[in-house]
């Protein structure tokens, strides 16, 4: 081996090199073992004083806060150096311009090899030349690409820094640079980590606060869910398995596993319904929700509303159904009994054609609430219109402005109504009649009226009340013309002179049906006479007037066709007689002929001045006046021909001989009215042969032909029953009895008086058959009474009568008289027997033709000169003459 | 003391009507008093008092009408008995129609006794 040689220059070199590798290693080591920066900061400098033999050794870092340099760590021979020194970082000031300032500034080594003589290290200069420093280099540590300070070397010669040894201080830089970047990345992980610890700490405090929460509130929401909910439950993922039920009673409890619960708890009307709602929650992970029949507890079927969530996993699968049921069986059945109630009040409502509707008032919408809305206003349940297009437009146009008024009045005041109205139909346009109930109440939602109305439709009640009502009317109508033809018969029957009546019945005709003309006309030879008109005719249309038959095409049409003609309006009919219409100024008629005995006799003309359609007991009215104007026409000339045939048989009834042998006699008879001149009042005297002379007076009850049949049937009977059996008057009223009654009806009788007089003796036998009282009259006014010996005749069979003798004086007077005579009135008062014996006691007897006329005058003055009833009085006086004495007839 | 009046009553107890006609009975009154006649006739009681105390006056026409009630009583099964009180002037009436006479026809006094009459009759 080759030896070489080295200088001592070399060898100082050398050293020195040795002891940098010494003071890099030892700091390697440092920083291997050391985890603290400021451990490192200061054991870097004592190695580099210890191990490297530098003076002075300090570490300046740079302080952001204060934009200076702050001194971190020192070793070596330092003597207050570093308190007496300033470093600026400011390059423009010489304090700038040194290797600490440079090195950190531009991050790059920065050595100064002379202080002696450098420029740049006046500053320092004579401090570490006092201090034995002769140069000095600085290196920059450099963290995370930043330079964050310098560590500062000094030598006490000059030119201690050469290249080799700047090289290896330069690797010591930047193994302090690595070292305080490990220990900033483990200070950065140690603060990550702690407060990853921290936040996992708090963390896992909120997980436990969280899950204490949780557990609180899922206590909670059991408890809610428990106490709210009559069952809960959980299911599987799929539905299939029941895990666990909680009924409370309601259904059976479920502890473990459960497969077939859906045939233990749902019905099987109701699976099908359950399955196909879960079908459809299982894919989409929804609610399932859904009310079902269940099978109870008990075993009974009862109502759920079930509703259940999906918990799902951390992968979004679901775990597990949680559900919970409320026991909605009583609701349901409410609604259900609600329901059937509805159903039955619908029908109820609908078989009553009524309906229930809803009008809010302030949002003018009114609402069906029932089917039956439907029928009546054609509106369906449920549906809602604008109740001032809807409800006011189906209104009557003759009901609206009542309808609307009777309304809007009512919400004015917050009440109800109750009306009855017509509205057009929807249904088929037709009217019909409805009637409204309406009632106000608040809506509780929305604070607006709400009017709720029950509507029925009442057309049929109404067509029957109308239809009523008209029969009502009509027979108002009818009874009152009733009332008014029962005056007219009355009228007509009271009276035989039909030309006197007539204008007052027509008059009352034309006021009864409200007309302006009424006529009667009949057939004249040479047409139609006029009768009698009463109202406004044309002028010369006058009773007499006669129209030819021409001029009558009306009258014409009733003679052929024998049918009343009813025109409501002339204008309106083609064949009417516009010409008569317009004379007479009318234009409606009814023409009603008389028919009597199958002939038409005439005919009644009613007339109108507007048109008018005659009611049917108007017409009733005016064929009942044609009947009984032709009934009375008929009676007329009945009366007229029986009054012909009564007058000729009462006058020869009363019809007495011009004298009878032996008696003397005076007569007055006198009839109640002109008109009835055929009364049933009758006398007869007659010779009975052998000196008897038979006197009858006799009053019949009753007046007319009949009467006078009955008159002549008993003045003959006496007569007849009187020749065969002599002097016996109570043995001949008895026969004649006999005869009337089997001859006459049962209410028919005569009062009697009949006596004989024996002209020879004055011997009077007589008998009285209920008839007035007789008298004999004296000459010195003493009156001999003759009263009743018997009853009337005719009343009953087989009565027997009494007898009674009387002597006739001759200066007697036999005085006997009718009814008509005490009966006779003066107001309420009547003439009487006593006034009738007073004035024969003032007459006196005698002269019979004296007592009769004097007893007329009297009476007559009594009555004011009208006598109501008949009258026939007869006197007779017995006379010894054989000479005839002619009968004196007394005039009334 | 002339004003006409009649009325019709019924008596339960007797079974009887009462017909009472007073004032004045002429042909003018016989509407009025016919009507009553045909409803006493129809009450199918036993009897009829026609009671005739207050009675007046009876022109011919009021005798038929009495005639005829007790005609239609007769004939429908029914008795008719009369009250007059004394009214001399109604049993006047009554002779002369000649009910007096009749069997079965009985005036009385009072309407009572007339009803008693009538009531025993049916026992």
């Amino acid at each position: 081996m080759q030896a070489e040689s080295y200088s001592s220059e070399d060898v100082r070199d050398l050293r020195r090199l040795a002891r940098l590798y010494a003071v890099l290693s030892r700091v390697n080591e440092a920083i291997i073992r050391t985890t603290d920066e400021q451990t490192i900061f200061e054991a870097a400098c004592k190695i580099a004083v210890d191990e490297g033999a530098f003076p002075l050794a300090w570490i300046g870092l740079f302080d952001h806060e204060t934009g200076r340099l702050h001194v971190a760590a020192k070793a070596g021979r330092d003597e207050d150096y570093l308190d007496r020194i300033t470093i600026s970082l400011d390059p423009n000031v010489p304090e700038g311009q040194g290797p600490t300032a440079v090195s950190l500034r531009e991050c790059r080594p920065f050595v100064n090899n002379d202080t002696a003589s450098n420029p740049v290290m006046g500053p320092w200069r004579d401090e570490q030349l006092k201090r034995g420093f002769k140069s000095s280099a600085s290196f920059p540590l450099i963290v995370v690409g930043a330079c964050i300070g310098v560590i500062t070397l000094y030598a006490d010669t000059p030119g201690y820094f050469d290249a080799q040894e700047v090289r290896l201080l330069t690797a010591l830089a930047d193994d302090f640079s690595f070292a305080l970047e490990s220990i900033e990345t483990a200070r950065k992980r140690a603060e990550a980590e702690a407060s990853l610890r921290d936040a996992y700490a708090d963390l896992e405090t909120r997980v436990q606060e969280r899950t204490q929460t949780l557990r609180q509130s899922e206590r909670r929401f059991r408890t809610l869910i428990t106490a709210t909910h009559d069952v809960v439950y959980r299911m599987s993922p799929d539905w299939l398995v029941m895990r666990q039920l909680s009924g409370q009673g309601f259904l059976a409890d479920t502890e473990t596993d459960h497969p077939r619960w859906l045939q233990q708890y749902i019905p099987e009307s109701d699976r099908a319904m359950v399955l196909a709602a879960i079908a459809t929650v299982i894919p989409t992970k929804g609610v399932f929700e859904l009310e079902h029949r269940v099978v109870r507890a008990d075993g009974t079927i009862g109502w759920v509303h079930s509703r259940a969530v999906p918990l799902l996993d951390e992968q979004g699968d679901i775990s597990e159904w949680f559900g919970f049921a409320i026991d909605i069986s009583e609701r349901v059945h409410a609604e259900e009994a609600l329901r059937r109630t509805q159903e039955r009040l619908s029908l109820a409502l609908g078989t009553a054609k009524m309906g229930v509707w809803e009008w809010d008032q302030q949002a003018a919408n009114i609402t069906a609430r029932s089917e039956g809305v439907s029928s009546v206003l054609g509106l369906a349940q449920g549906e809602t219109l604008n109740s001032g297009e809807f409800g006011f437009g189906l209104v009557h146009p003759d009901d609206l402005d009542h309808y609307k008024a009777l309304v809007q009045r009512a919400a004015e005041r917050n009440e109800g109504w109750h009306t009855e109205f017509r509205i057009i139909r929807p249904s088929d346009g037709n009217v019909a009649w409805l009637e409204e109930v309406a009632t106000p109440t608040p809506d509780p939602v929305t604070g607006n009226t709400l009017y709720t109305g029950l509507v029925r439709d009442v057309t049929e009640r109404k067509e029957v009340e109308e239809q009523r009502q008209q029969l009502l009317e009509g027979e108002q109508e009818r009874v009152r013309l009733g009332h008014s033809m029962a005056e007219t018969n009355a009228e007509l029957a009271s009276s035989l002179a039909l030309e006197q009546t007539l204008p007052t019945v027509l008059e009352r005709a034309r006021a009864d049906v409200g007309a302006r003309v009424v006529a009667f006309a009949d057939r004249a030879e040479d047409g139609w006479r006029i009768r009698e008109l009463v109202g406004e005719a044309g002028p010369g249309l006058v009773p007499g007037f006669v129209f030819a038959d021409r001029e009558a095409p009306t009258l014409m049409r009733l003679l052929r066709e024998r049918e009343r003609e009813v025109v409501p309006d002339v204008l309106a009919v083609e064949n009417a007689n516009r010409a008569m219409a317009a004379r007479v100024g009318y234009r409606a008629y009814v023409a009603q002929p008389l028919i009597f005995h199958d002939e038409v006799t005439g005919a009644l003309g009613i007339f109108f001045t507007e048109p008018k359609e005659p009611s049917e007991p108007e017409l009733d009215y005016i064929r009942r006046l044609a009947f009984a104007i032709s009934l009375a026409e008929e009676s007329a000339r009945r009366y007229e021909t029986e009054h012909d045939i009564a007058e000729i048989l009462q006058t020869a009834l009363l019809s007495l001989p011009e004298a009878v042998p032996g008696v003397a006699f005076a007569h007055a008879y006198h009839s109640a009215s002109e008109t009835a001149q055929v009364g049933g009042d009758f006398y007869d005297v007659f010779e009975m042969g052998r000196g008897f002379v038979g006197v009858i007076v006799g009053d019949v009850a009753g007046k007319g032909l009949g009467a006078s049949t009955l008159t002549s049937l008993v003045k003959n009977a006496v007569r007849a029953y009187a020749s065969e059996n002599g002097a016996v008057p109570a043995r001949i009223l008895e026969l004649t009895n006999k005869l009337v009654f089997e001859s006459t009806l049962s209410e028919s009788f005569v009062t009697v008086f009949f006596g004989v007089v024996d002209v020879e003796t004055g011997r009077l036998v007589y008998a009285n058959a209920g008839h007035t009282t007789g008298a004999l009259v004296a000459r010195d006014g003493g009156l001999t009474l003759m009263p009743a010996t018997g009853p009337v005749i005719g009343a009953f069979a087989d009565m027997t009568f009494e007898q009674a003798e009387r002597q006739l004086g001759g200066d007697e007077t036999m005085f006997l008289y009718t009814d008509g005579l005490t009966e006779a009135r003066s107001g309420d008062e009547l003439f009487g027997e006593d006034r009738v014996f007073e004035l024969l006691a003032d007459l006196k007897g005698g002269n019979p033709a004296r007592l009769v006329r004097g007893m007329i005058d009297e009476v007559l003055r009594f009555a004011g000169g009208h006598l109501n009833d008949d009258l026939a009085i007869f006197a007779l006086r017995s006379i010894q003459a054989r000479e005839p004495v002619p009968a004196k007839k007394v005039e009334v | 003391m002339y004003v006409f009046d009649a009325k019709l009553t019924k008596d339960d107890e007797h079974d009887v009507v009462v017909l009472e006609i007073q004032g004045n009975f002429s042909l003018d009154e016989k509407s009025k008093v016919d009507p009553l006649v045909a409803e006493a006739v129809e009450c199918g009681c036993r009897g009829i008092v026609l009671d005739l105390t207050a009675i007046s006056f009876m022109d011919s026409a009021g005798m038929m009408v009495v005639l005829s009630i007790y005609n239609k009583f007769t004939k429908a099964g029914m008795a008719m008995t009369c009250a007059t009180a004394g009214n001399r002037y109604a049993e006047q009436k009554i002779q002369e129609i000649g009910l007096l006479r009749v069997p079965k026809f009985e005036a009385f006094e009072s309407v009572e006794e007339a009803k008693r009459a009538l009531s025993r009759s049916r026992a």
